[in-house]
């Protein structure tokens, strides 16, 4: 049992230091994102949302206009209901093609979007939701961009 | 080849703060971001330098002051997104100060240099010691007001000359309207720019076509100049190689003469041709961020449970197209920091 948990221990300690696994954001904090979408926490998201804000092919940078955004879209219905997370990984090179293919995105994610950043594919009876993350707050990852179909 | 990249770099080194004007923050109020030429946003303080090709963005409830030499002050109030630029007009270099968003008020100083020019998304405007406020719209739009001195705004080829207490508002992709009269302090920017979102959202297509109108202007101006500016590198690779073969056979003061009646003219006209092109491609991309893509936020928020409405549709056809534009022809010009 010592042995186990020595092992255990120790193949923790080498996970963790080796810089070449890349963090990818746990399921419970996506859906902590998805939660506070749900329930109209619009202050909570614009704290998290990091400037430039991506939002399908735009970049926002005026820290009023995310939570303009987050508050207007929230007040006309924006959910995610009856979701499924399909795919959580590092965003690649291909990646920034799922908001815009544009150039301009293509350099926005070489600039801004960090290699430990998580790209996220969410399913819902409203449509297709991709949750671009980074990092931790408290339970909360910080939103690096959003692109929704639908709500 | 190496002697031109030496060209250009002295060229840069010429055009940039050391040797032009630098503006000064001399008070900041709240959150008021500096994006550097390197593309790296800060927080400006009080004493911190803004050079050209620098932008200040001021959040809610913020406030910068800038101090110019040859400007005394220049005011940038909350959520106003502003440009430090530079063109070339008239055989000079010109400061351009752009407001692609939000309000700023110029108040300036009996000048001994060059007057700047001031731009917004739908206009540019020319001024003789002067006070006066700036006002640009969510949706591109302009009001200019005026309290001193004169001010000339054009747009599409039409010119309007205001004086004191006199104002214009200026559509994007339009001339300027009909001359206001307006007293001091009588109309406040956030319900003029609410009255501008509404116009907006009326005919969001509409809105959409003036930007792009707009955006093709600035394409054009960059289209009639890139031939010449080709040229004139090529030209000057070729003038350096006669300068080396040139001092080989006649000596150092041959060079030196040739170099300052030929040469020189040529570099200094193609460093303003460079300098033009890097305004009117940065003006389209202010145009592109400042206004394009927030009234594309706008509209996402509004229509966000009504995807399908045709208002919505109609806008993002016509978005698209302003869209398919701005990276044919604009993106290629850019590099990593504008972003």
């Amino acid at each position: 049992m010592i042995k186990k948990i020595i092992f255990l221990f120790f193949g923790a300690v080498l996970l963790w230091s080796c810089a070449t696994v890349p963090f990818i954001q746990r399921e419970s904090s996506i859906k902590s994102v998805v939660e506070l979408i749900n329930t109209g926490n619009h202050a909570k998201l614009s704290e998290l949302s990091e400037i430039p804000f991506l939002l399908d092919g735009e970049i926002i940078v005026m820290p009023g206009d995310v939570s303009f955004f987050w508050e207007t879209a929230l007040k006309n219905g924006l959910s995610i209901s009856g979701y499924t997370i399909e795919s959580v990984g590092p965003p690649d090179a291909g990646d920034s093609a799922v908001f815009s293919e544009s150039r301009e995105i293509a350099m926005f994610f070489a600039k801004y979007v960090p290699e430990d950043s998580s790209i996220a594919k969410i399913k819902a009876s409203s449509g297709t939701f991709y949750l671009l993350l980074n990092g931790k707050e408290g339970k909360y990852p910080r939103i690096i961009g959003f692109k929704g179909d639908g709500a | 080849m190496r002697k031109i990249i030496i060209f250009f770099a002295c060229a840069v080194i010429f055009t940039s703060p050391v040797f032009a004007d630098t503006g000064v923050f001399v008070y900041t109020e709240g959150e008021v971001d500096l994006k550097d030429k390197r593309g790296e946003i800060f927080w400006a303080d009080i004493g911190d330098e803004i050079e050209p090709g620098e932008t200040v963005i001021t959040g809610y409830a913020s406030l910068a002051e800038i101090e110019k030499e040859n400007l005394s002050l220049l005011t940038v109030s909350e959520n106003t997104v502003f440009t430090y630029l530079q063109n070339e007009s008239g055989g000079e270099k010109q400061d351009v100060l752009s407001c692609a968003l939000g309000s700023m008020t110029f108040k300036f100083n009996k000048v001994l240099g060059r007057e700047p020019a001031v731009a917004t998304p739908s206009m540019v405007a020319g001024i003789r010691g002067t006070e006066f406020t700036v006002y640009s719209g969510a949706d591109g739009s302009s009001l200019i007001l005026v309290d001193s001195g004169r001010v000339e705004v054009s747009s599409e080829g039409e010119t309007v000359a205001l004086e004191k207490e006199e104002g214009v508002e200026v559509a994007p992709g339009e001339a300027p309207g009909e001359k206001i009269t307006v007293k001091h302090g009588s109309i406040d920017y956030s319900t003029w720019n609410n009255s501008k979102l509404e116009e907006f959202y009326s005919d969001p297509a509409g809105g959409v076509e003036g930007l792009e109108k707009r955006l093709i202007s600035y394409i054009a101006e960059i289209k009639k100049l890139l031939p010449d500016y080709e040229k004139n590198k090529q030209k000057i690779e070729k003038e350096r190689e006669k300068l080396d073969q040139l001092e080989e056979k006649e000596g150092k003061d041959a060079r030196s003469s040739y170099y300052k009646k030929e040469v020189y003219p040529l570099e200094v006209q193609t460093s303003y041709m460079a300098l033009n092109l890097r305004y009117y491609t940065l003006s389209a991309l202010s145009l592109r961020r400042h206004v394009a893509g927030r009234l594309y936020m706008y509209m996402k928020a509004k229509y966000i449970r009504d995807p399908d409405n045709p208002q919505y549709t109609l806008f993002l056809d016509r978005h698209e197209d302003f869209l398919d534009i701005y990276e044919k022809s604009i993106v290629p010009r850019l590099v990593e920091a504008d972003i």
